[in-house]
């Protein structure tokens, strides 16, 4: 896990940072979610392909708290991303991310993601938008619309 | 599913096609500006189209003489006689399992609703546009209440600005975003406005441009209201449509109720996300950027799934720029339009707000 490097599926998610919170839309999906505290604050560095292990450093830093915590809750949170799909492993033969600089002094509060999966609901049940009516968004269980740029 | 490169050339035997129809079919052209900037509609001219674009009438610019950025082909399929070439991926029954659905690739966006028969197909190299309708006689309503949306909100996120899901009032030029998810209390909240003598910029969609602080400009001069919150709106009965379906939500023409009040862009002042509280009186708390942008953004980029990143950035920026308020909603129309004229007056310039 040390050496692992992941990024942002993109183009079927997109994320944003905004207020010390992450926003982060699965585009095929249909779901978004929500990252604030320790997991926002490592979310740029775990998108764009920084070392895992770096990340546990400069969270360690950051946070005072024990690497060995860290690293476990990070792996864990990882996975978590990893099976919605969010981010993507990064080829470990390509270049490394540019160093960032180290994180604000700040509380650990572990790595949690928030899940919304209400959009769909709502959309479902609002004609107007055509739910049901055509590729996208599809009715629950058909298949996503495809996007190859 | 679709092979991708079945997808693309399906899409270069569609423009094919189209392209043919716009150089040997006869159209009328009539010029309309959108967020200020000019726009070809050419319309086919043996079809029934033109019947259509109520919504964008206030933006209609008829004796504009400057070349248009986006040239619009607007095809009624069955009265133009312009059918689409036969394809697996564009059959109603492969759809949306097999067929076309979203597609993006470098130059040309295309988005295919099987069932209501319509393509958007967005050529943005050339700045070409078609909006076809297999039958204009069987278009769904909300096709009337928004036309060509798609197609608007590729070009629009090519200028910089992006087509919200949100509503957008104002008074003497200055304006507040609406934002949440449907029946939120979006339509309502515009419309109690509107009778109030606010100006009218959107109930559902709005343009935002690219400047900062930002604009918001008409897209689509239609009010749609849950049917159970008509009687809000008894002044208005006579011009509501739909009424007769319990599948659609009752419609207007905002230039038929508030004229004269519909089409100028509004400088943005701050952005609410209304909450039906059923208070006396309405009140605005305010909320983070954050919190914001998830109401915000969700139904904007799943409602047009292919707007991308850079229309996820731009709401993003909406957020951190304009204050940011929870409207908790009084039962009571008028009280509503006041609380929204107060907090128009007492919202700082935006530039004083992002400084803080």
């Amino acid at each position: 896990m040390d050496t692992q490097r992941f990024e942002l599926n993109s183009p079927n998610v997109i994320g944003e940072v905004i207020d010390g919170e992450v926003m982060i839309i699965d585009l095929v999906g249909g779901t978004y979610f929500s990252l604030a505290g320790t997991s926002a604050a490592a979310w740029p560095m775990l998108s764009t392909g920084v070392p895992v292990a770096a990340i546990v450093d400069a969270v360690s830093q950051s946070c005072s708290t024990d690497k060995a915590t860290i690293a476990e809750e990070l792996a864990v949170f990882v996975e978590a991303l990893r099976g919605e799909s969010i981010l993507r492993p990064v080829d470990p033969q390509s270049v490394p991310a540019a160093a960032f600089p180290p994180l604000p002094a700040a509380t650990y509060t572990g790595f949690t993601v928030a899940r919304y999966d209400d959009m769909r609901a709502l959309l479902v049940v609002d004609p107007v938008h055509e739910v049901g009516d055509f590729g996208w968004p599809q009715a629950p269980g058909s298949t996503p619309p495809r996007s190859t740029e | 599913m679709i092979d991708p490169t079945l997808a693309r050339d399906v899409l270069r035997e569609l423009v094919v096609e189209l392209e043919r129809a716009a150089r040997e079919y006869p159209v009328t052209t009539r010029r309309y500006r959108f967020a200020g900037v000019s726009v070809a509609a050419h319309i086919g001219a043996r079809g029934n189209a033109h019947n259509l674009l109520r919504a964008i009438e206030p933006l209609a610019s008829p004796d504009d003489t400057e070349p248009a950025a986006l040239s619009l082909f607007v095809w009624d399929g069955l009265g133009d006689g312009v059918a689409l070439p036969e394809s697996p991926v564009l059959r109603r029954e492969d759809a949306p399992e097999a067929g076309l659905g979203g597609y993006s690739g470098p130059s040309l966006r295309a988005f295919y609703q099987p069932n209501a028969g319509v393509l958007s197909l967005y050529d943005s190299a050339h700045g070409r546009a078609h909006w076809w309708l297999r039958d204009v006689a069987t278009t769904p309503y909300y096709e009337f209440a928004a036309p060509f949306k798609h197609v608007l909100q590729w070009w629009i996120a090519e200028q910089g600005g992006a087509l919200l899901h949100s509503a957008a009032v104002g008074l003497d030029g200055n304006g507040i975003l609406i934002a949440g998810p449907s029946g939120s209390g979006k339509s309502s909240t515009a419309l109690a406005c509107v009778d109030a003598g606010f100006e009218f910029a959107s109930d559902d969609y709005v343009l935002i441009d690219a400047r900062h602080p930002p604009r918001a400009h008409l897209a689509y001069a239609t009010a749609k209201v849950l049917r159970s919150s008509l009687s809000r709106h008894a002044q208005y009965q006579q011009h509501f449509g739909n009424l007769a379906r319990d599948d659609e939500k009752p419609m207007l023409f905002i230039q038929d109720v508030a004229p004269g009040r519909v089409g100028a862009p509004l400088a943005l002042k701050a952005i609410v996300l209304p909450t039906v509280m059923h208070r006396v009186t309405t009140r605005f708390v305010p909320i983070s950027p954050a919190e914001m942008l998830r109401a915000l953004a969700p139904s904007s980029i799943m409602l047009f799934p292919l707007a991308g990143n850079a229309a996820f950035r731009r709401m993003a920026d909406l957020c951190r720029e304009l204050p940011c308020w929870r409207a908790e909603l009084a039962d009571d129309p008028a009280d509503v339009a006041s609380a929204m004229r107060g907090l128009l007056a007492a919202s700082p310039p935006v530039g004083a707000h992002a400084a803080r």
